[in-house]
């Protein structure tokens, strides 16, 4: 187990696999291997739980499908480990899992971004980056901006410009 | 004097972020993934550091517009053109000057084949409908012709032709490559008289199916040499062959309408074999495939185009987008777009807000 520190403070013990999904923490880990305790000064405890809870179901996935694949070959044994309820989920799709996990607020699909990207866990940063580009396709830039509450700071002469630049979107 | 606004209150809280100041790399992964030129160029309008994280030639590979069909294009004096975007859901309406009375043909990359037939004096032009730049295409023989096809990047560097054929020249016929390019002219003569469909035109070679034989020619444009290639089956009459380059290969896809079911519903499947080099040079033959793997082709009633599919673009790889027009109870002429899956050789309609499709067309600026 490993004991991953958040930004406020609060200690989450993980499994070894779980806490190595963040690529940054897979370089610690090979780097020096008596290390049990990571604080991480970027991500604070309501995102972090979010994070992991993101690479709990992936790590288990996988490690079911292995199992899936013994048990398989090498009949009777092997999979009596897996717990029920994730057997459940294993069936259905990751992808449905990873569509309903993403279904969060603005704010924290932000945060997830920055962890994501922070922590370098690919995974969760395509996951989050193309939720942030589902919600701009099909919107204009008043409705962008809307959306994401976000200040129009171009002068009246540089937002001319732009329309000038491509008024096939504008007009 | 101009004075900052402070945000609202209730925007002052500690957790409130501020998308505006998404870090550049990360707003560039997020533009990466707007496959559709309205999204792209929505997104850098939208303030200072998102434009400034991306740059217009970081433009994403684009899925490809339907181009509505337009009505009464002769007299309706219209200047507008509809686009379906498959990839965002959305119509895209283009003020275009001069599509006015000009009928349009894709598919095609960044330019459309124009052609004003509304006088005696008809003229033919590629046209970028966002920036509205013309190439007038200049004949340097023969009055009357039509075009065959064209290459899926006719103004692009890959040395697309389009084909045109002179009518009055009786057998041999005589095909003209021009090279919009460069503004070059080079003729060829084809052994047998043209049908509607079976024609392509990729970097400097144009493929032909030969009515009749089902034998595919083989032209090398700037060399004016040919070989052919015996068809791998059967052709019926009710087939229709395209050829797409996809992915580098070329491909010869026949499209098969199964006759046993009724005519309102008829089935349509798909061959797709792919020209095989062989072993030694110049045994060319087609050999068939079961799988375009990643990519996507969009075909029209007489040419396709083909585009690489990936976790972001939405669309599904290996699958074949189609148009198939059919009569309605008021015996008026319709069109739907169906997606044919490569895999398990299921079709699906794919629902349309817009009338009728005509081709498909992949913008640039």
């Amino acid at each position: 187990m490993i004991t991953l520190t958040s930004s406020d403070g609060v200690q989450f013990d993980v499994r070894e696999a779980v806490a190595k999904e963040s690529q940054i923490i897979r370089d610690m880990i090979q780097d020096d291997c008596v290390i049990t305790n990571i604080p991480l000064a970027n991500v604070n405890h309501k995102i972090l739980s979010i994070v992991l809870e993101y690479c709990q179901m992936h790590v288990d996935k996988t490690e079911m499908e292995v199992n899936a694949s013994k048990h398989q070959t090498t009949t009777g044994e092997g999979s009596s480990s897996v717990p029920v309820a994730l057997k459940v989920s294993s069936n259905k799709n990751l992808n449905d899992w990873d569509k309903e996990f993403i279904n969060v607020d603005l704010d924290t699909l932000y945060d997830l971004i920055l962890a994501a990207n922070y922590l370098n866990i690919s995974g969760l940063l395509n996951l989050t980056t193309q939720a942030a580009a589902d919600i701009i396709k099909g919107k204009t830039t008043e409705e962008i901006r809307a959306t994401f509450n976000i200040k129009n700071d171009f002068t009246p002469e540089e937002e001319a410009a732009i329309r000038k630049e491509n008024p096939w979107a504008f007009e | 004097m101009a004075t900052e606004l402070s945000p609202p209150f209730e925007l002052q809280g500690t957790n409130q972020v501020d998308w505006s100041d998404l870090p550049s790399d990360l707003l560039q992964t997020i533009s990466k993934r707007l496959h559709d030129i309205f999204d792209f160029t929505y997104f850098r309008a939208v303030c200072k550091k998102w434009r400034v994280a991306t740059s217009i030639s970081d433009l994403p590979p684009q899925i490809p517009w339907l181009l509505e069909e337009r009505n009464n294009v002769k007299n309706s004096g219209s200047e507008n053109l509809r686009f379906y975007s498959l990839f965002s859901d959305k119509i895209r309406s283009i003020h275009c000057p001069p599509s006015r009375g000009k009928y349009l043909f894709g598919p095609s990359h960044g330019y459309l084949y124009a052609a004003n037939l509304d006088s005696d004096y008809p003229t033919y032009s590629l046209l970028n409908p966002l920036t509205n730049d013309e190439m007038i295409i200049n004949f340097e023989r023969h009055f009357h012709s039509f075009l065959v096809c064209m290459g899926p990047d006719p103004m692009g560097c890959s040395d697309d032709h389009m084909a045109f054929s002179f009518l009055g020249d009786g057998l041999p016929e005589t095909i003209g490559f021009y090279q919009p390019r460069n503004w070059e002219w080079d003729y060829v003569q084809v052994p047998h008289l043209i049908s509607n469909s079976g024609h392509a035109c990729f970097k400097g070679i144009y493929y032909m199916n030969e009515a009749g034989t089902g034998n595919t020619l083989v032209v090398n444009i700037a060399g004016a040499s040919s070989i052919s290639v015996p068809p791998p089956e059967t052709l019926y009459s009710s087939d229709s062959v395209y050829f797409v380059e996809s992915a580098g290969k070329i491909l010869r896809v026949v499209q098969k309408l199964d006759l046993d079911f009724a005519v309102s519903n008829s089935n349509i499947s798909f061959d797709i074999y792919q020209l095989d080099v062989g072993a030694e040079n110049h045994e060319y033959r087609w050999v068939k495939t079961s799988s375009i793997s990643n990519q996507i082709l969009f075909l029209d009633w007489r040419n396709g185009i083909s585009i690489t599919a990936n976790e972001t673009t939405k669309l599904m790889g290996n699958c074949i987008y189609y148009l198939k027009s059919h009569f309605d109870g008021l015996l008026r002429l319709s069109c739907d777009v169906y997606k044919y899956n490569i895999e398990d050789g299921l079709t699906e309609k794919v629902p349309l807000p817009c009338k009728k499709g005509d081709s498909w067309f992949v913008p640039r600026v």
